[in-house]
Formats: structure tokens, sequence, C-alpha cells
């Protein structure tokens, strides 16, 4: 009867260890001398996204406008939230790996004013006007500003283009064609 | 059978010769799982078991979607840089199969799961790494982890071991010890944010454009896993002082790195889907944008300068990095 116990003991003692062999990597392991700096490289090697969350307030319609002065107010609005270059300077690198979330609100904010244009064909023109000026500031980070243009261009005819007399730069336009 | 190797069986023995199978089942019932639990596979591809039910049906269907883009759909530029041979969904689900083999969530830290398979290990190309700018990626900063959408673990880990001369494994649930032995050994961390970035203060990007945003990472990350000698792992490069991104390690010198690979993937899609809603479309597009101002940054110059042809003219049309891997995958 010891026997037996000194045996079923002496079993599940071996399966144990085999256990936590196994769990340890199933061969004595060698400890990784530089863990920490894997840790601390895998950071500097930048393999990263990141995104930023702004407290501001941030301008959402997804409505109609009843009247030409509401979609003015509403693009004045959104015109105020985009982010400038200076903006983006200030951002950490964390922040900047991957399209920061203000450029996505941005673009966001101006595919809503061009659905507005889609469902009402009256606030074009006011629509083009806003474009127009979002395209032309030099402080709004490049990327807002061809996407602006690649909508202006979207809702003007070529000749009406010419007359528009644009301060745009060749890199705005090519930027916006690669959309 | 009343004799063993010539040995005649006692019946005495019996309860002890039973007790000591027990025993051995214990042994083997213990040693042969594994120490955690068991992901799965789809598409070719390992899922770590502790991504959220959620986030696994999400990947799930990201990779299915894949195979379910039309044929000849593609854009040629994205085809000539992914070195395809013809235009297809499965051959770009390929081509993220060459370079991501294991999918591995949030929870998944590093710490204690990396150890040496060898010292002294023979790397190929031993004298030659890849040229870091000295940025602000250098600090590293745990509270900032929490926006962090994806990293490219085990080309990180590669080149690692090759600077320690020791060759690295790293351990995942379900798989056992992964050796490092080539950058495309493809393990890809998701964050839990990668899977909700789409979520902008009361609007939702829509099923389709959450979808082609987390491929895009994907194949980001994908790149990642390429290159040999001073091209490994195409990492970044600091952004000129002109740049929206100025000082920040973002920008890419090649014309077929991380940023490029993706804004063209994101353009080809948005072509063939025109029936995202304007919202979407515009919000992918804003990220496809982003990506681009980061790319082939060597053929670029300041804008003040960019204007003038002469310089213009000078500017080389290919800058591609050998996207060949270094050792065995």
């Amino acid at each position: 009867m010891n026997l037996k116990i000194i045996s079923l003991f002496s079993c599940v003692f071996v399966a144990l260890l085999v256990y936590w062999t196994r769990t340890h990597h199933c061969v004595t392991p060698t400890p990784l001398v530089a863990e920490s700096d894997l840790q601390q490289n895998q950071t500097d090697s930048n393999h990263r996204y990141s995104t930023q969350i702004r407290s501001q307030h941030l301008p959402l319609r997804t409505e109609h406008f009843n009247s030409k002065k509401e979609f003015k107010a509403f693009t004045q609005e959104v015109m105020h939230a985009f982010p400038t270059i200076t903006d983006l300077h200030h951002y950490k690198h964390d922040q900047v790996y991957f399209t920061p979330e203000i450029i996505i609100h941005a673009g966001i904010q101006l595919g809503q004013v061009e659905e507005s244009l889609n469902l009402n064909p009256d606030l074009i023109s006011e629509g083009i006007y806003f474009f127009k000026d979002c395209a032309q500031k030099h402080h709004l980070p490049i990327q807002i500003r061809a996407l602006c243009f690649a909508k202006l261009t979207k809702f003007t005819e070529f000749n009406d283009h010419q007359q528009l007399h644009l301060d745009v730069s060749d890199e705005v336009k090519e930027l916006a064609s690669q959309i | 059978m009343k004799y063993i190797f010539n040995l005649r069986l006692n019946p005495s023995w019996m309860p002890r010769i039973r007790t000591m199978s027990l025993g051995l089942i214990l042994i083997f019932g213990f040693g042969c799982a594994d120490s955690g639990p068991v992901g799965s596979f789809v598409e070719g591809f390992y899922l770590d078991p502790h991504f959220t039910a959620q986030q696994s049906q999400l990947l799930t269907e990201d990779l299915h979607f894949l195979k379910t883009i039309p044929d000849h759909s593609l854009d040629s530029d994205l085809i000539q840089i992914l070195k395809m041979p013809d235009s297809s969904g499965q051959n770009i689900l390929r081509w993220i199969g060459l370079r991501t083999h294991f999918l591995l969530p949030e929870a998944f830290n590093l710490d204690q799961k990396v150890f040496i398979e060898q010292h002294n290990f023979s790397y190929e190309n031993p004298t030659l790494f890849p040229k870091f700018d000295s940025g602000t990626e250098l600090q590293y900063n745990h509270s900032s982890m929490e926006f962090v959408l994806a990293n490219n673990l085990s080309s990180v880990i590669y080149l690692q071991g090759k600077e320690s001369k020791n060759l690295l494994s790293v351990k995942i649930d379900g798989m056992g010890p992964v050796i490092v032995s080539s950058p495309r050994t493809g393990m890809i961390q998701l964050r839990n944010y990668f899977f909700t970035l789409h979520q902008f203060k009361g609007f939702d990007l829509d099923g389709l454009g959450q979808r082609l945003f987390r491929l895009s990472i994907l194949i980001h990350e994908s790149r990642h896993s390429d290159g040999n000698g001073v091209s490994l792992g195409f990492f970044h490069s600091v952004c000129p002082d002109w740049h929206v991104y100025s000082k920040q390690d973002v920008c890419d010198q090649n014309s077929n790195g991380a940023y490029r690979t993706s804004a063209l993937f994101l353009r080809s899609m948005l072509h063939i889907h025109q029936n995202l809603s304007p919202v979407t479309k515009s919000a992918l597009q804003a990220i496809l944008l982003d990506f681009y101002i980061r790319t082939d940054l060597s053929k670029v110059h300041p804008p003040e300068l960019k204007s003038l042809p002469k310089i213009q003219g000078n500017v080389p049309t290919v800058n591609e990095w050998d996207e060949t891997p270094e050792g065995r995958s």
C-alpha cells in the first residue's frame, strides 16, 4: 500500500516537473540579458501607430441644412476645428506614427460638407467658397488642403476652376491627384 | 501475454502497474499539453487565443475579405509595389501571408517570452544594419502606448538578435517557442485601439471603411518584415525640416516603404468600392493623403524649390529598397 502511494506521488511529481519545464521553454531557459533593451528597441524601431485624442469640440453634422446661413455657420466651425501645421508640430512621435485622429476627423468633416452639397445643390456655391478657402490656407496641413482641392475640383468645371484664381501650389495639386 | 521481455508477470504486480500507468498518463497529459490556450488558424495566419471573440471575428472577416477583391481591379502602382504576378485579392493575401504569420493581441507581453536559442549565431550580412536617425523615437514612454495600434515585433526582435549575435525565440501561447531567424517570422501585435479607432465622437466609419483601414495597417506592418542589411525592416526616417511631421521619424526615403504601400492599397480600394458613404470615403482619403506625404522623400524637395523645373528634372524616378529578407523564415 505504501509503495503504491509513493509510486503515485512520484509520478505526479514527475508530471508536475515536466509541466513546469514545458512552461519554461522545455529547456533550462537562458536569461535574456538585453530584454529591457529589446523592449526599448521595440519602441525605438518605431513600428507603432498612434493617434491623437483632441479634447476640443468638433462639429459633426449628418442632417440637411435648412438655410445657406446655417450651412455657412457649419463650415466656419469646421474650418476653425482643422488643425494647423503648428498644432501637428507639437504632437509626439507616437501621436503621428499613424494618421493623427484630428486629420481623420478633418476628412470626415470634409465628407460631410461634400454630402451636404450632394443633397442640396443650392449650397454648392457656398461649398465651393469653403473648399477654395481651405485649399488656399497655407497654415493648414497639406493633406487637408489637398483633400479640399480634390473636392473643389469635383464641384467645379474646368473653366470655372481657372476663373477661381486659385492660389494653390503644384504640390497641393499633385498630392490631390493621388486620390 | 504471460511474458514480457522474458519476465513472468506476477499477478500481485498488477496494482503497481496500474498506478504507474496512471502516473505515465499524468506525465504525458501534463507534458504534452501546451502551457496555455491554443489559438486558431485563419487563412494560414495564427490568431493568438487572447484576442476577444469580437476581435478574432473581425480579423477573420478582414482576411476573408481580401479574397473577395475582384481580379484585374487593382491599381497598377499597387501591383508594381507589391511585385505581384497579377491583379487579384488572393495575391494580396499571399503577399501579407509571406510577411505575417502570427497575429498577437495587446495582452501579449514580450517580458519573459523572449529567449536565447543559440549564442554566437552566424547572421547573414553580419556587418550591415539599418541606419537609424536619432530622433524622438529613442524616448520610450509607457503612457503613450495607449494609442499605439500595431507593432511588427519580429523584425525588431530579429534585429536585436543580430546586434547581440544571439538567435532569439519568442514563446507564443498555443505554438510554443518560435525561432526568429528572419524578419519575416512575421509577428504582428495589434492593440485594442486597432479595432476601435474608427469611432470618432459620434461618428463611426461604416463597416467596409473600418475593414479597409485595418487592412491598410496590416499591410503597412507586413512591409516591415522585408529587407536585408541596410534595408532590413524597412524602417522609417526622420522627416525633413519643412515637412508637416518635421523631426519625427515617420517618413520613408524609399518609394516602396510601408507608408506608400498602404497608401496605394487604400487608393486601390477606394477606386473599387465606390459605394462607400461620402463621409467614410473622405476619411479614408485623408488617411491616404497623410500616408502619401510621408513617402519617397528622397526625391521630394522643399516646396519653394519644388517648382523649379531644373531640380525636378534631376529627381530620380525609382528609389526602391531591396525587399529580399535576411535569414530563413
